[in-house]
């Protein structure tokens, strides 16, 4: 089978045991990698109901057919499982060279299963594969663990997923970290790997991957790669990284502030691209097979030391632990990012819970006596002190290290008003008042309110954005016009080609230059496979089905498919002023995507639907569980 | 005067010639009628990114840049000044 190693990994942690099967062609075929094999193997093998930090839950590492070729971004990595945070499907992905190196030690997909007696890590390397005692390494950050680790095998070039004592810790939204600085975020699935005492995941090895047609591949690689250092397309992303999105989020008035009871940051300058870059930027880096260099590596001496080990902060980071909870310190957030990294935390979710508790504070629901301290707006000495406490679940800390949703449950005085989330994840940093796509994507996706689901508003507004997938006329972002038909269509657009591909979405957003029919023609390169780009996002239409039929299988409904209340107070100030999202808005919305998906008026896919995609057992499950009349 | 413009779009969907160049112009123009006269000198870009603006008076979906620092349409470019004009995308 061109494209992959054919091989399926199973360690069983419980048991200690370890096993291998060969990849079913026909799987791959029909879910292509990534997010399809993992969606499939959780919704196959996990029952419903299953408590996401028990025995029970299934954690999954699944690469894709483009993994360890040289295609640009094409080697990320998809990890799996219930997410603790929402109780559904979780997946989050991360960049570098860790799925290259699942590819090179000879598999396409790892399931951990079951639960260690006591801490360990598995090392995976030429074929073998071993549970090693990591007693020694519990409790130590993800910076020690890694050298700990070298030093054991003696090799400072095998890859290290792990978990700080965040994940060890079951904050809800602890997230992996991998190479010190590619961080699967979203989801807390670093706390399934802390449940599990999976302290890390360790990966070296040398197998080679055949692909179909070599020749044809090299062609459009050496083109695309072309494409990204001259045509222009990427250039602001290579020179600034995800920081080239801090002006334009400025302008639109969608950059959330003051947990978002504003669009617009006051003190933006302070903390703007360019002073990110005079400032602190000491190196750029890349993820494999990548000539684009989008990742920032930084350091900084004062009020904060802060060193290059653990890279260097996204937009999302400055966003959320800067406006979000007005802090206008670019080396405070930068400090804030690393010890996210070091623990184990994810940057969104933790800015958001920071925020929450700022605001519970500013409204006297929460006081000097409940935190310890002073939690003014701003101030980002006690956003570190609050960092801690969450990681080590001490005080508020125990709390928040539950994620917005519950903590607003237990804090209670109205504090659910304010809590910034869909379906327990907290939001990403895109205000969607400014942009109703994006709001749209936040409700209906499986994952709730992530910003990498589907392409956003901002795109789209140009003449013949993306002509392959029938957008050629402007939309405005701040209209609701076209927007059900544009995030279905880049939802399962996406789904397949970066999710299910574990290919890189920066590379694909239009006008870059990896564009639909490139993709297409990479992948048939890569497999040999001849697929039309409908049939193409067909795929992605029954991935994101499959994932939805799994939510649906724990309950969720249309009534899950909401937006938080503050979001239909209209904005005040800046590039949105005077633009809400209310619920009659985001109701609209869903019936004519409902419509467009082919689901019933309750959200819930329809048999007919789910027989078109492929997915009759899934509708045979379905009506098992009485969510669908069979 | 010349004003130098940095261009962070793609070229070739945008019909320019190349990432930088010196655009000859009154001084004391803004950054609208600037907008204007590329979109006449480079008719492709206009269509793409300034027809709706220009047609509708929507909102551009471009950032720009004086020296570094966002700015209105309505600013005016002196003599040296540097513009950048980079397509929105989002995400991040």
């Amino acid at each position: 089978m061109f494209g992959y190693m054919g091989k399926v990994l199973r360690v069983n942690l419980s048991k200690g045991s370890i096993s291998e099967k060969d990849l079913d062609e026909e799987i791959a075929r029909k879910y292509v990698g990534g997010r399809g094999f993992g969606a499939k193997l959780l919704f196959d093998e996990l029952k419903v109901g299953i408590d996401p930090l028990s025995v029970d839950n299934k954690l999954i590492f699944a690469v894709g057919p483009f993994g360890g070729t040289p295609i640009p971004g094409g080697s990320r990595c998809v990890l799996m499982a219930k997410s603790p945070l929402t109780g559904l499907l979780g997946d989050t992905d991360f960049g570098g060279y860790f799925g290259k190196a699942i590819k090179s030690a000879g598999f396409d997909v790892m399931i951990i299963e079951g639960e260690a007696e006591a801490p360990v890590y598995l090392w995976i390397h030429e074929g073998f594969v071993e549970i090693k005692d990591a007693s020694y390494l519990w409790g130590k950050t993800t910076g020690e663990t890694q050298k700990e680790i070298f030093r054991e095998i003696s090799d400072d070039k095998a890859k290290v997923v792990c978990i700080g004592p965040g994940g060890e810790n079951l904050v809800r939204y602890a997230c992996i970290v991998s190479e010190l600085r590619y961080v699967g975020g979203r989801l807390g699935l670093g706390a399934v790997m802390g449940s599990k005492k999976l302290k890390a995941v360790v990966v070296r090895g040398t197998k080679r991957l055949t692909v179909a047609k070599k020749k044809e591949l090299n062609v459009l690689v050496k083109a695309l790669n072309h494409e990204i250092l001259n045509d222009g397309s990427c250039d602001s992303l290579g020179e600034y990284g995800t920081w080239n999105s801090i002006a334009p989020v400025q302008l639109n008035g969608v950059i959330p502030t003051k947990n978002f009871q504003e669009a617009s940051f006051k003190l933006i300058d302070k903390i703007s691209a360019e002073t990110l870059v005079e400032t602190m930027l000491v190196d750029r880096r890349t993820c494999y097979a990548c000539p684009l260099k989008c990742r920032r590596v930084v350091r900084a001496e004062t009020p904060y030391k802060v060193s290059t080990e653990y890279g260097g902060l996204q937009y999302e980071a400055v966003a959320s632990l800067g406006p979000l909870c007005l802090n206008d310190n670019p080396v405070a957030i930068a400090k804030a990012n690393e010890l996210c990294n070091e623990y184990s935390l994810d940057v969104i979710s933790t800015g958001v819970c920071i925020a929450f508790a700022m605001e519970c504070f500013e409204k006297s629901i929460l006081t000097e006596k409940d935190i310890g301290f002073l939690l003014k707006w701003g101030d980002h000495e006690a956003m570190m002190r609050l960092i801690e406490m969450i990681v080590y679940r001490q005080g508020i800390g125990d709390v928040l290290a539950e994620g917005v949703r519950r903590a607003a449950s237990k804090i209670q005085g109205g504090s659910e008003k304010w809590a910034m989330h869909v379906k327990g994840l907290e939001m990403a940093m895109h205000d969607p008042r400014g942009k109703k796509g994006t709001g749209l994507s936040y409700a209906t996706s499986h994952k709730g309110a992530d910003h990498m689901e589907s392409m956003h508003d901002e795109a789209f507004q140009r003449e013949n954005a993306l002509p392959e997938l029938g957008f050629t006329k402007p939309l405005s972002r701040k209209s609701k016009a076209g927007k059900p038909l544009l995030v279905k269509t880049t939802q399962d657009y996406w789904g397949v080609m970066a999710d299910c591909l574990v290919s890189c979405k920066f590379l694909s957003v239009p006008p870059r230059p990896f564009s639909p029919t490139r993709i297409v023609e990479a992948l048939s390169d890569v497999t040999g496979w001849d697929l039309s780009l409908n049939e193409f996002v067909l795929i992605g239409e029954r991935v994101f089905n499959l994932c939805r039929a799994f939510n649906v299988r724990e309950g969720v409904r249309r009534k899950d498919d909401i937006l938080p209340e503050r979001l239909g107070e209209a904005l005040k100030e800046g590039g949105s002023a005077g633009e809400s999202f209310t619920k009659s808005d985001l109701d609209s919305l869903l019936d004519e995507y409902y419509s467009l998906r082919g689901w019933a008026k309750d959200g819930i896919p329809t048999k007919e639907t789910l027989h078109k995609l492929g997915l009759d057992y899934v509708a045979t499950e379905l009506i098992r569980h009485r969510k669908i009349v069979g | 005067m010349d004003v130098r413009i940095r261009f962070y779009l793609s070229l070739k969907e945008a019909g320019l010639p190349k990432k930088e160049m010196a655009f000859k112009a009154k001084a004391g123009i803004s950054i609208a009628e600037l907008l204007r006269m590329m979109s006449k000198k480079y008719p492709v870009f206009g269509k793409s990114y300034l027809s709706n603006w220009l047609d509708k008076n929507e909102e551009i979906p471009l950032l720009i840049t004086k020296n570094d620092y966002p700015v209105e349409l309505e600013s005016l470019i002196g003599k040296n000044d540097y513009i950048k004009i980079f397509e929105i995308v989002g995400g991040g």
